[in-house]
């Protein structure tokens, strides 16, 4: 339950660029998948997009591309699926990049902890139940009752 | 002697409270929070790690105390360590109960929203721009909504309801309490399905799933990933706040704290992975950056995402109902038991009256409560960032809520490891366990997690160098940050002293 400060100021931020001037930067298509060319236009056109692949992150990654066209016309192709923020020209905005099909290592990891999490507390829920006179006794306190110390 | 003492009426009343008790505010947002940061799914390689050799071996110590003394914290650990134990006991409850203070008035900002979410907070995609904090516009918007719905003498009335809520839940202690999770618990877990479902049905909701569990190893080496998953545990099962230990207290001498770690542990962690694809859906289709705090995600970006979830208004204000009506049960069910823990320390201590020991800890904590939230009402430009409103409530939960628990636990597994002894723990719990616990519990106990325990601690407070909050621009209350922990040490030290020295009744 933190509230750092610091932190909620760059979401702030982060914010208010992704909101307030997200038409500036056009995509096409307008969900990237991985791997695949992504049309970009900057408005008024820069020369170099600043990419940041999970942005705000302990693994942020950047990537820059740079175009030789005046127009702010730029192709880009996502190495990366997941959440990357666009910058350009003092504009920015945020993008989800889909996965080419499906993520074996995500699904791998997902059905590992699905069943460690939900395999132990329903092996945990059987062995509570199991013996349904358990944990009935002993209602009153014996203070005489003191492991050795 | 014997002294008749509450039990529960089931084993499922105590599973539900116990569970309530670790699944809060944290668990909903703050695990994806982490999880974004740290790789996605390579976090879970530090997560699983925390929570078998941190996380549950703690939650079975702290049981342990509560079960076989039948005491809440102060008192089983002056059972069996003495007097010193007593007072890390009482430093705990103390801190206990400067976190009820200001959760508290984070639930009464929470039910705000709940009620904001029947008018104007939640509109079909609501994105209006704004300059935050100080020119707030007309347009609907999660976070200008919050700061002015703060800044108003409304959370106020919804803080004292709490309150009010709380104390109605504990007012015959098991049974009240048993009653209220039996139908606040399993609603959270429908509402979380509820949301999961929506956010898989949602175009793309599976891409975001898949991005919260594939895993990015780059980050692992990284010694902030593993303080993070260590701490992030410790609290989010609710451990060295003495909440665990005075619930445990109410159970039978024979009941088997074993399974009840496991199943507590693995309740509260599942649940974690339910709200990590809730949230990772929502926010990854809408492209939101899930890195934050459980305030900043709770109150403005996930809000952001329940505006996308229709274009019809009553569905996506429904979700967003549920979305805070959530926040508001999980925060409950774990205020009643941060206020259990004091209460039921100074009933074990003095011998006085249920009633009495709430009135006692309530006339204080819900004035500390309302002051939490007062700044924000009083002048409203201190609801922003770097203003004594929300800083006042960072810095609080900075030194106690990362520091005193951590130190606490710390303490309180060594004093049970080394003086009580580890290995007499470990028979004591295997007495009545089906699952019989190795002697890797005593290595864990007495070596290992004190020694990660300490390493968390050094290197929070490295990290914190030169002093946490020294950086904000405050004017004309630069010296907060050095007046907090030393206001919080001094009183919560003193109070312990204190309690500690007095006679016990009998």
């Amino acid at each position: 339950m933190r509230a750092t400060s610091s932190v909620l100021m760059v979401l702030v931020c982060l914010l208010v660029l992704s909101q307030g001037v997200s038409a500036q930067i056009e995509l096409e298509p307008l969900k990237p998948t991985k791997g695949e060319v992504v049309s970009v236009t900057v408005e008024p056109p820069t020369d170099s997009l600043l990419l940041v692949y999970r942005p705000n992150s302990a693994v942020a990654r950047e990537e820059w591309v740079v175009s030789d066209q005046a127009d702010g016309h730029f192709e880009w192709t996502p190495s990366d699926a997941g959440v990357v923020a666009m910058a350009a020209g003092g504009q920015a905005r945020n993008v989800s990049v889909r996965f080419a099909g499906v993520s074996e290592s995500g699904i791998f990891v997902m059905v590992l902890a699905f069943c460690l999490l939900f395999g132990g507390a329903s092996f945990a829920f059987r062995l509570l139940f199991s013996d349904p006179e358990a944990g009935k006794h002993t209602q009153e306190l014996d203070v005489s009752h003191r492991p050795d110390t | 002697m014997t002294k008749k003492r509450q039990n529960w009426d089931s084993k499922l009343g105590f599973i539900l409270a116990a569970s309530g008790s670790a699944i809060g505010l944290g668990n909903i947002v703050f695990f994806s929070s982490n999880a974004y940061q740290y790789g996605g799914g390579a976090f879970y390689i530090p997560y699983f790690i925390a929570l078998f050799v941190l996380g549950m071996p703690i939650m079975m110590l702290e049981f342990g105390l509560g079960s076989t003394t039948r005491k809440s914290l102060p008192m089983a650990m002056r059972e069996y360590t003495g007097r010193k134990g007593e007072f890390i006991g009482w430093w705990s409850v103390m801190a206990a109960l400067f976190i009820t203070m200001y959760y508290i008035a984070i639930l009464g900002w929470a039910f705000t929203m709940m009620i904001g979410s029947f008018g104007s907070l939640f509109e079909p995609g609501i994105t209006a721009p704004f300059t935050p904090f100080t020119e707030p516009t007309p347009e609907p918007n999660a976070m200008v909504y919050f700061f002015n719905t703060i800044a108003t003498w409304q959370p106020l009335l919804f803080i004292v309801l709490l309150w009010l809520i709380n104390l109605t839940i504990l007012r015959t202690g098991t049974e009240s309490i048993e009653k209220a999770v039996r139908v606040f618990v399993p609603t959270m877990w429908i509402f979380m399905i509820i949301l999961v479902i929506r956010g898989l049905t949602l175009d793309g909701g599976f891409d975001g799933v898949m991005y919260l569990f594939t895993p990015d190893f780059e980050g692992i080496s990284d010694p902030s990933v593993w303080r993070g998953a260590f701490s992030q545990m410790f609290f989010s099962l609710s451990l060295g706040m003495g909440t665990m230990t005075a619930y445990a207290s109410y159970l039978p001498r024979d009941a088997d704290q074993v399974n009840n770690s496991m199943l507590v542990s693995f309740l509260n962690c599942s649940f974690e992975f339910l709200a990590g694809i809730a949230i990772f859906s929502l926010l990854f289709v809408f492209a939101l950056n899930p890195a934050g705090t459980t305030l900043s995600l709770s109150f403005f970006v996930i809000p952001q995402g329940i505006n996308e979830l229709s274009s019809t208004p009553w569905v996506v204000r429904l979700f967003g109902f549920l979305f805070y009506l959530l926040i508001v049960m999980a925060g409950i069910t774990s205020s009643i038991s941060l206020i259990e823990s004091p209460a039921s320390a100074l009933m074990d201590k003095f011998k006085i009256s249920r009633r009495r020991a709430l009135t006692f800890i309530a006339v204080p904590a819900m004035i500390g409560s309302c002051l939490f939230a007062l700044p924000q009402i009083i002048d409203p430009n201190l609801s922003g960032n770097g203003t004594l409103g929300l800083t006042l409530l960072d810095l609080t939960d900075h030194w106690v809520f990362n520091y005193s628990l951590l130190i606490v636990g710390f303490v309180e597994v060594l004093l049970v490891g080394w003086i009580f002894g580890a290995e007499n723990l470990r028979q004591a719990l295997n007495e009545h366990a089906k699952l019989k616990i190795g002697r890797w519990f005593v290595v864990l106990v007495k070596y290992l997690i004190p020694l990660i325990l300490l390493v968390v601690i050094v290197t929070s407070l490295m990290s914190d160098w030169p002093l946490y909050g020294s950086a904000y621009d405050m004017p004309g209350y630069t010296w907060l940050p050095v007046f907090i922990p030393i206001f919080f040490l001094v009183v919560s030290l003193s109070i312990a002293f204190m309690l500690t020295q007095k006679k016990n009744r009998t």
